[in-house]
């Protein structure tokens, strides 16, 4: 699932984060959550995976954690919060 | 995977890259961690011991060094700087320089803590490191290319949208001295002239991708000292400014203490109306369209502008930091606010560094206003102070080597040689290299400015803290190791002084490299924030990251280690001594002419006692300035005291 977050400075913290959540490492191509670059300097596209694939683990929201990782690492957490809410409802319907 | 699975902190191995003859190799990063931290000091390390006398910078026996800090990669806070380090082209000696980068992470990811690069290419080639696949690829498509087309040539051509690379532009490939090396669209390792080096070996660019890790050896231990560094950031004094505007914030400050050049730094404020019509700040407000921001780094410090009207109409841009202001826009007297940020792009496109560029064309136009350089000199035009064209068509003869622009491309320092007519006394360089900034008024920051190893400038000796109010002085003093609070207030004589200022700058010299070696941005440390990290915290995070226990004062032994060997590189390649310790004339001679300040001038005696201070608490000699047989042998460089000894620059 994708989202057009304008406010990203694509810092990619949250996939660092989120590596370490998964395998305790800093592992960034093992996140579950990829910042796409759009290119057009107006933020950056971030896409939350539901399903493993390749490296890559699905999100499952930093269970057991009080806050999920990615969101304690990002600067423009009350956005990402949305997402990975959003995302969560989504995810748990299908 | 190819990451050595028995490292911490560090990726393991350096990739060592023959460009002569394409042979391409790997060795243990241990083989150096134990003495030299990342980045800069395992890179003075290995130029140390492989650049030797007889290399000039330009040689295919020079050694360029990419090298990523040890907590690049992780969550520690500000862990995003990586370093570019090499026998400078401009100071003909020790050059770095460091810079926010995404590229580092990428590069540990993929094995490696540094890259060495040395030999020539026969032809324009560049690196594609993806894990342990490393290729030298044919670049004469990409030769003569501006940086952020190249960049994105290069990111079809290898078919990823999310690459990283570091390119050089045509100021590099003109070998003009002062180039730099872009990050991608916009980061630049500015100083010294990697850019140029990378030139002159024929090496466009490299690109990475790595899908390794970086492991900590005890992460809980890691984390929990990351958050709790982390959740200092919120609060404290710098973190609004600094998310709103960057450092484009301290222009009033500046002002307030005489730091900012203006034509030259014939003035060190800028006319109050002048600065008020170029305040950065209303300009970001006006034109911000989004954010930038770097791994790990928790404060965030750029913003992307987009001028839908004005002199740059139709640019979009990431904004320039405080450099550019004082170093192009004032120096230069240009009065137009969006000077600054188009100025910055476009040095960035070309490849050449901004305060090169300033300072050599600083030069320039002031020999212009004193009649110095005639329009015969300069291909039938007159230099006018703040005529923005013109310098944008300058800067452009420069990187194209064009008319006058070809002895300019060589730096103000060599360009007043070839020039005489007395015209060196407007030449504002320490080491050969352009100062961009007024070393008068603040006498630690012109101490740390001064005798920085690669030529003048602050991020390596310079406290800044020091020309700011309002601060928690016994905190100051703890932090600093120091007995008195030497700290700017409005009508206080503190600043102006020069009483335990040698020490301020010792203690800077540790902090700046530990952070360069750490990779930890000089923003995210009591360098800029008292409530920020210092020894004791980085100490902590490479402990429980690489499983070596280090104390602060081992972290102070090592970087005094990292500045013995700094100056003895420089003693081999350079006849810098005491002399290039001094202010430049213009700072030594001239009372400060307007602002809070008016009237106060470095006084030449107190100076010298300063810096025989200075050489005394280093183990130096006060004389030449060399270090003497006692301090290398207790820094276990008993090897550099001999060489030092066999070439008569060891201190007595």
């Amino acid at each position: 699932m994708k989202y057009n977050m304008l406010n990203c400075g694509g810092c990619r913290s949250c996939e660092l984060a989120c590596s370490f959540h998964h395998t305790g490492k800093f592992e960034p191509s093992v996140s579950s959550l990829i910042v796409i670059d759009k290119e057009d300097l107006r933020g950056f596209t971030i896409e939350l995976l539901e399903k493993s694939e390749d490296d890559r683990f699905a999100c499952d929201g930093c269970e057991g954690l009080e806050e999920p990782l990615c969101i304690e690492w990002c600067k423009q957490k009350d956005d990402l919060e949305k997402y990975l809410a959003d995302f969560m409802k989504k995810k748990n319907k299908k | 995977m190819t990451s050595d699975n028995n490292s911490y902190g560090y990726a393991g191995k350096i990739l060592r890259i023959n460009l002569s003859n394409g042979k391409i190799s790997t060795e243990q990063t241990s083989k150096y961690s134990k003495e030299w931290l990342g980045g800069p000091g395992i890179a003075i390390k290995i130029l140390y011991d492989e650049v030797r006398e007889w290399v000039k910078p330009f040689d295919p026996a020079n050694r360029i060094v990419f090298a990523a800090g040890v907590l690049q990669g992780t969550l520690a806070p500000g862990a995003c700087k990586m370093t570019i380090s090499t026998l400078s082209p401009v100071t003909g000696g020790w050059g770095t320089g460091a810079s926010d980068s995404h590229f580092g992470g990428e590069l540990k990811c993929a094995g490696y803590d540094a890259v060495v690069v040395f030999g020539k290419s026969r032809k324009p080639v560049y690196i594609w490191i993806k894990d342990d696949k490393v290729e030298i690829r044919d670049a004469s498509n990409l030769w003569g290319k501006e940086t952020y087309e190249t960049f994105s040539l290069l990111k079809e051509e290898i078919n990823d949208p999310t690459i990283h690379a570091l390119l050089i532009g045509p100021s590099g490939e003109n070998l003009v001295r002062g180039s730099c090396v872009i990050q991608d669209t916009g980061r630049a390792f500015g100083r010294c002239g990697p850019g140029a080096v990378m030139g002159s070996k024929n090496l466009k660019a490299i690109m990475v991708k790595g899908k390794g890790s970086v492991k900590m050896a005890d992460p809980e231990r890691f984390m929990a000292c990351a958050v709790e560094l982390k959740s200092r950031v919120p609060n404290a004094r710098v973190t609004k400014p600094l998310r709103d505007v960057g450092t484009l914030g301290i222009l009033k400050p500046k002002q307030d203490v005489c730091g900012v050049m203006y034509k030259n730094a014939q003035e060190v404020k800028l006319p109050d109306e002048m600065a008020e019509k170029i305040d950065p700040v209303k300009t970001i407000k006006k034109y911000k369209i989004g954010r930038k921001c770097f791994p790990g780094c928790p404060i965030g410090c750029s913003q992307v502008l987009h001028f839908y009207d004005g002199s740059f109409k139709g640019l979009t841009v990431t904004n320039n930091q405080w450099e550019t202001l004082g170093t192009l826009q004032g120096r230069l007297a240009v009065e137009d606010p969006q000077f600054m940020f188009g100025v910055n792009d476009y040095c960035n496109k070309l490849g050449i560094d901004v305060d090169f560029a300033g300072g050599t064309l600083g030069w320039a136009y002031e020999c212009a206003q004193r009649g110095i350089l005639t329009e015969s000199d300069t291909d039938g035009e007159k230099l006018e102070w703040g005529n923005m064209e013109q310098i944008m068509k300058w800067i452009k003869k420069i990187v194209y080597r064009e008319g006058f622009g070809d002895i300019l491309a060589e730096g103000c320092k060599r360009a007043s040689e070839k020039i005489g007519r007395d015209s060196g006394y407007y030449c504002l360089n320490i080491k050969g290299q352009e100062l961009y900034e007024p070393c008068r008024g603040s006498m630690a920051w012109g101490l740390g400015a001064i005798v920085s190893t690669r030529g003048g400038g602050h991020t390596n000796s310079a406290p800044v803290l020091e020309t700011v109010g309002g601060l928690d002085a016994a905190k100051m003093q703890k932090v600093y190791h120091i007995e008195h609070m030497y700290q700017f207030e409005p009508g206080d004589e503190n600043p102006l002084g020069y009483k335990g200022k040698p020490k301020m700058v010792m203690f800077t010299e540790a902090l700046q490299r530990m952070a360069n070696c750490l990779s930890v941005c000089h923003f995210s440390t009591v360098w800029f924030d008292l409530d920020f990290m210092s020894l004791p915290e980085m100490a902590e995070l490479y402990s429980s990251a690489t499983g070596i226990e280090t104390t602060e004062n081992d972290l102070f032994d090592i970087a005094m280690r990292q500045l013995n060997i700094e100056k003895a590189f420089n003693l081999r390649h350079t006849d810098y001594d005491r002399k290039d310790d001094m202010p430049t004339p213009r700072d030594l001679n001239e009372p400060i002419p307007t602002g809070n300040l008016a009237g106060w001038q470095i006084e030449e005696d107190k100076w010298n006692k300063m810096l025989d201070e200075y050489y005394e608490i280093h183990g130096w000699d006060k004389k030449t300035s060399y270090p003497k047989k006692e301090i290398l042998k207790k820094l276990n460089l008993e090897y550099v005291a001999d060489e030092m000894e066999m070439i008569g620059k060891l201190g007595k």
